[in-house]
């Protein structure tokens, strides 16, 4: 297969090289799929308002090449473990006693079932991962393992004189009964015009619990693409937490199926975009067992010239019988260019079921704003305040007081009178 | 409620099928230029009319039948359709109900609507539409007083084609969508009204489809058209004879209001839904769409859908004029083996224009009911206003309801909400009705009848009636 240019946004067909048997086959079958299909197109119902017409009159390199210069503020978090990529090179890393993680190259031929969850029709871009990534980041918690400590894993996007692609990989299987938390930051430098396209893979046993935090703080040239799939076995849990304040042009999936009965998830999120952004989320709840529960919450801001979209998909199978699906997103427009488009799906074969969603897009409360005036805080305070009460109702909730601390205050940077701001709150 | 109970209730049968046994001029079954041509020469219709159905014709052949929605049906044979039928009386027309066919009289009696006394005792002219030709037409003098024109399609074409011709396609345009476009080359009838300026029609207006002759798709087209000031109210009501064949019905219906008008549409659908195996029944494929031209214009859809085998429907509300107001109330019932695909679009040009949408979707047996929307809000909307709520109630473990709602926003000064859940009756619901006494069927259509409550409320009284009585057919009970 090498030699294939056919995507013209590539410098290279992906070049095979001494690896693994399931490495090879899984690139095969992933660049098969991609050099068939390319990159979606509008008229794809999912891509619809989405246009990666960007990505695809870029020039993207895709070569191991050195990492670029960084200078990226840290997360003050106690860490369980830490492994950093630099333009997809990895610059740092520091293990986990009693916790099984490995870079792919580490782990030979075993043959452990990397890429089984992911579909490449439903998520193309998952194809162009599959493709093209080198250190797949595989983790291993064994059946009982408790650990209270974030895994951070942080990609670093930089400045160079050609932009680059990067596939991170990373895939977890919890076993039975055990507890993860794992913070997944990505984070651009200024000037970085990067493509990241990150695939995430989570395979919970019965009775297992994951914190997913995906933090993206790219930089506003960067393009950041990702998926989060995930398989729940009975009585599994999944809290996923989306937090975007970066990047040119973003698109997140979170696709989780809930395969046992007990099993349950929540999906939150928060996007702000400001300036020419374009933040796209599309979730995707799969009730494929009876005595599933679901619930997400996604709020967005939207100023300037930007774009958000939210599709929030959920599908109750047939037989799946006592679920309970509840979804919100709510929007706050700030500008007279700024645009959302939220479209929540439902998709019910089951009748015993409690689902039910809800959009919104408005403003800030008129009565709440005069609430704060009527007390001496000036306009421009006053509405800052209530947009980043609106993002706290989101960001609040992450447990890791480290990041949250952290989110909350490169929120209220991007909100204008940030200072005055910070003190009031 | 045990199994067999639920099945011999879902089970009831339709009970309006039966033909009506008339000579049909019918065109054998085929599309080509010549039957255009045909359909036009057989109404006497002048040449701008045939040119505009030959440019929907030519459009209609480069494009390809949607496949978007959530619906499965086997591919319709366009070549297998007859697309004109006239009863052969046409010629000499009747000019009161007693020159009236009597067999059509009696057609009308078998559906339990007799046209002089419903005329007569709810104040209601009916222009009654048999297959594709109207065939009588009542209280036109009483609407003439007023100025109202309210006629057939093919005499509006006639008698005023100045009309026809300024206003056909304005809101619709030939080139919308595939069936629309398809309408738009071979529509045999309809209904045409024309509210002048300053007049509130003194009548409920109200026209009778029903599909008859075999085979026969009908394509019918309805223009309404109410000049500034104005206000109208429309009802439309459809049952249909029981058939084996899937027939096609694909109509356009445009409605423009202009500065203080006011428009307000509503429909009872239940055509032949199929049978318990989804043989038979209707494809409705409709495209509906109300232009709120004028400030303060104001367009309101109401539908009760029961009938058809499936059902591809939009009744959608362009509000262009400052400060006008679309409403869309519709209570969509699917049974047996039917399909739904049904909602609306609210489009948000003019500023403070504001919108509802109420939509209750009921779904039984293995039907699959889907709901499909979109709000837009543009750029200049300033002051835009919208909310819509979508629920959806699950009789039955074999059924789907589904909501796609599409909501696309530019305008910071918008307040848009959507809000929709889906679930089954609450044993709890059904336990306190039962506890009082009340027994479980009666509790159901209780339920049921309060699930529709904020649609039916909508609906003129007469047809509040009529709804409430289809809805027992097509499911009373329908649950365990």
């Amino acid at each position: 297969m090498t030699g294939n240019t056919a995507i013209d946004f590539l410098d290279a067909a992906p070049a095979p090289r001494d690896e693994p048997r399931w490495r090879s086959q899984l690139r095969d079958r992933a660049w098969e799929h991609f050099s068939r299909h390319g990159l979606p197109t509008r008229r794809d119902e999912n891509w619809k308002y989405t246009n990666l017409r960007a990505i695809d009159k870029g020039q993207f390199t895709t070569g191991s090449l050195p990492p670029g210069e960084t200078s990226v503020a840290p997360i003050g978090a106690d860490k369980l473990a830490v492994v950093s990529f630099v333009d997809g090179q990895v610059t740092q890393r520091q293990d986990a006693p009693g916790l099984s993680l490995r870079l792919s190259a580490e782990l030979g031929d075993e043959d452990f079932g990397l890429g089984e969850l992911v579909d490449f029709d439903t998520h193309p871009l998952a194809a162009l991962n599959s493709a093209y990534f080198d250190d797949a980041v595989v983790i291993d918690v064994a059946a009982g393992q408790v650990f209270d400590q974030p895994l951070l894993l942080e990609y670093v996007s930089t400045a160079r004189p050609a932009p680059v692609l990067t596939c991170p990989r990373v895939f977890i299987r919890m076993g039975a009964n055990t507890q993860l938390t794992v913070v997944e930051r990505f984070v651009g430098v200024d000037g970085a015009a990067n493509l990241t396209n990150a695939v995430t893979e989570v395979e919970l046993g019965t009775g297992a619990r994951l914190d997913h935090y995906r933090l993206q703080e790219l930089s506003d040239s960067d393009k950041g693409i990702s998926l989060l799939r995930a398989r729940q076995h009975a009585d599994s849990r999944l809290v996923a937490r989306s937090i975007d304040i970066g990047g040119r042009l973003v698109r997140n999936d979170v696709h989780a199926t809930l395969s046992e009965p007990g099993a349950s998830c929540r999906l939150s999120g928060f996007y702000l975009c400001l300036g020419r952004q374009h933040t796209d989320n599309h979730t995707r709840i799969d009730h494929d067992a009876a005595d599933t529960n679901s619930d997400e919450v996604y709020h967005g801001v939207l100023g300037g010239r930007a774009r958000g979209v939210f599709n929030g998909k959920v599908i109750v199978r047939q037989d799946s019988q006592r679920v309970n699906a509840n979804q919100s997103n709510r929007n706050l427009l700030l500008s007279g260019t700024a645009e959302i488009d939220t479209k929540p799906e439902l998709e019910i074969y089951a009748d015993d079921v409690r689902c039910s969603h809800g959009a919104t897009v408005g403003q800030l409360d008129d009565e709440a704003l005069f609430y704060l005036r009527s007390r001496g805080i000036g306009e421009r305070t006053a509405r800052a305040l209530l947009t980043f009460a609106f993002a706290e109702e989101v960001v609040r909730d992450i447990e890791v007081d480290a990041v949250r601390d952290y989110l909350e205050h490169q929120v209220a940077l991007r909100l204008p009178d940030h200072e005055r701001l910070e003190k009031l709150v | 409620m045990s199994n067999e109970q639920l099945k011999r209730i879902v089970g009831e049968r339709y009970r309006h099928g039966f033909t009506t046994d008339i000579d049909s001029d019918t065109v054998p079954p085929g599309l080509d230029e010549s039957v255009i041509r045909h359909i036009s020469h057989k109404k006497g219709e002048p040449s701008f009319m045939l040119d505009w159905r030959l440019r929907a014709y030519e459009h209609w052949l480069t494009m390809t039948e949607p496949d978007w929605a959530h619906l499965q049906h086997k591919p319709i044979d366009y070549q297998s359709i007859s697309y004109y039928s006239a009863p052969k009386s046409d010629k000499d027309r009747p000019k009161s109900l007693d020159e009236v066919d009597p067999k059509l009289l009696e057609t009308y009696d078998k559906l339990g609507i007799p046209l002089h006394e419903r005329a007569a005792l709810a104040g209601v002219a009916v222009d009654a539409v048999f297959d594709s030709v109207s065939v009588a037409t009542t209280f036109r003098d009483k609407l003439a007083e007023a100025g109202v024109i309210f006629c057939s399609f093919s005499e509006a074409v006639k008698d005023h084609p100045e009309l026809i011709e300024q206003y056909i396609g304005s809101v619709v345009p030939y080139t919308d969508n595939y069936f629309a476009t398809l309408n738009s080359a071979v529509f045999t009838d309809g209904s045409f009204v024309y509210v002048p300026e300053g007049v509130r029609c003194p009548m409920e207006l109200s026209t009778y489809f029903r599909i008859n002759a075999a085979n026969t798709g009908q394509f019918e087209r309805t223009l309404i058209i109410a000049a500034p000031g104005s206000y109208v109210s429309y009802l439309e009501g459809c049952t249909a004879p029981m058939r084996d064949e899937n027939q096609l019905h694909a109509a356009v219906v445009e409605l423009i209001a202009e500065d203080d008008a006011q428009i307000k549409y509503s429909t009872v659908q239940n055509w032949y839904p199929g049978d318990e195996d989804g043989v038979g029944g209707i494809y409705n494929f409709v495209t509906k769409r109300g232009d709120c031209r004028g400030r303060n214009s104001h367009i309101s859809w109401t539908q009760v859908e029961t009938g058809s085998a499936i059902t591809w429907k939009y009744p959608s509300c362009i509000l262009r004029g400052d400060n006008s107001v679309g409403e869309f109330y519709s209570v969509a019932v699917t049974n047996n083996l039917q399909q739904a695909d049904t909602g609306t679009k609210m489009i948000h040009i003019g500023k403070n224009t504001r919108s509802t949408i109420v939509s209750k979707g009921i779904s039984a047996g293995r039907a699959q009911n889907s709901y499909r929307g979109l709000v837009k809000v543009t750029k200049g909307a300033d002051g835009a206003r919208n909310y819509a709520q979508c629920d959806s109630l699950l009789l039955g473990d074999r059924c789907g309801a589904h909501t796609f709602p599409y909501i696309e926003v530019s305008n910071p000064s918008a307040v848009v909400e959507h809000e929709a859940t889906t679930s089954k009756i609450g044993d709890d619901q059904l336990f306190y009705c039962r506890q009082r006494g009340i027994a479980e069927e009666d509790a159901v259509n209780m339920i049921v009848n309060g699930f529709c409550k904020d649609v039916f409320r909508e609906l003129p009284m007469e047809f509040a009636v009529e709804a409430q009585a289809l809805l027992n057919v097509s499911l009373e009970g329908a649950v365990g």
